[in-house]
């Protein structure tokens, strides 16, 4: 799975760190940190949780070209 | 009240839930075959079923439990499929290894017994294992049709 660099930056645009999104979605940094790096895969809800707090849309942040 | 709030509390994120339940299944794999191993080689050292039956009693409760809940989820497995052949050959590799089992086993009697037992053990164990391979898989694909198939809610925008 390929890196999610458009979280990342969506992220660091709204000057969070990965601690941040973490808390403000209730789940872990690693499981922010697995995301980032592709190395998993989350649910839409958690997708739908992510895009509120960063205030993109899904394809935004999730659609792969 | 305060044990069913601990049980149904989660510490959890859902890719931690995901990496605790892959954890979870292969320690399972793993005690399963630690335990059929453990049941061979008690029974090939002569210990006698008494001695034996806590811990096949442990080993077939966790088989039928994992049978009839896969079963019940219309769920069969991973890389083999419901039908026929596969189960003969499945049924035929359990008849080898039982067959193996025998040898060793009764070949402490003389050669003759050893492979009499084995063959004889072999096909009962062949033919158990195919009617037993046959009734799960007949049960699953029953119960496989009734979930791809649900009575209530139907969604007339299928039939479009």
């Amino acid at each position: 799975m390929a890196k999610n660099l458009k979280l990342k930056a969506a992220r660091a645009v709204r000057d969070m760190t990965q601690a941040d999104l973490a808390a403000a979605v209730g789940v872990s940094r690693q499981t922010i940190n697995a995301i980032e790096k592709g190395e998993y895969n989350p649910t839409i809800n958690l997708c739908r949780s992510i895009c509120k707090v960063l205030g993109k849309t899904l394809d935004e942040l999730f659609w792969e070209e | 009240m305060k044990l069913k709030e601990f049980w149904s509390r989660n510490n959890l994120d859902e890719m931690q839930q995901q990496t605790l339940l892959n954890i979870e299944a292969r320690s399972f794999w793993l005690l399963w075959g630690m335990l059929l191993a453990a049941l061979i080689i008690q029974s090939l050292c002569g210990f006698t079923m008494r001695e034996m039956a806590a811990e096949w009693i442990v080993f077939m409760v966790g088989c039928v439990y994992t049978v009839g809940a896969c079963i019940r989820a219309g769920i069969w497995d991973r890389h083999f499929t419901a039908d026929k052949k596969t189960n003969f050959l499945l049924s035929l590799a359990g008849g080898a290894v039982i067959a193996i089992w025998s040898y060793v086993k009764f070949s402490e009697f003389g050669w003759k017994s050893g492979l009499l037992m084995a063959g004889i053990t072999a096909v009962t164990t062949i033919l158990l294992c195919f009617a037993l391979l046959q009734l799960c898989a007949a049960m699953y694909k029953k119960r496989h049709t009734e979930l791809e198939n649900p009575k209530e809610e139907t969604d007339n925008h299928e039939n479009e």
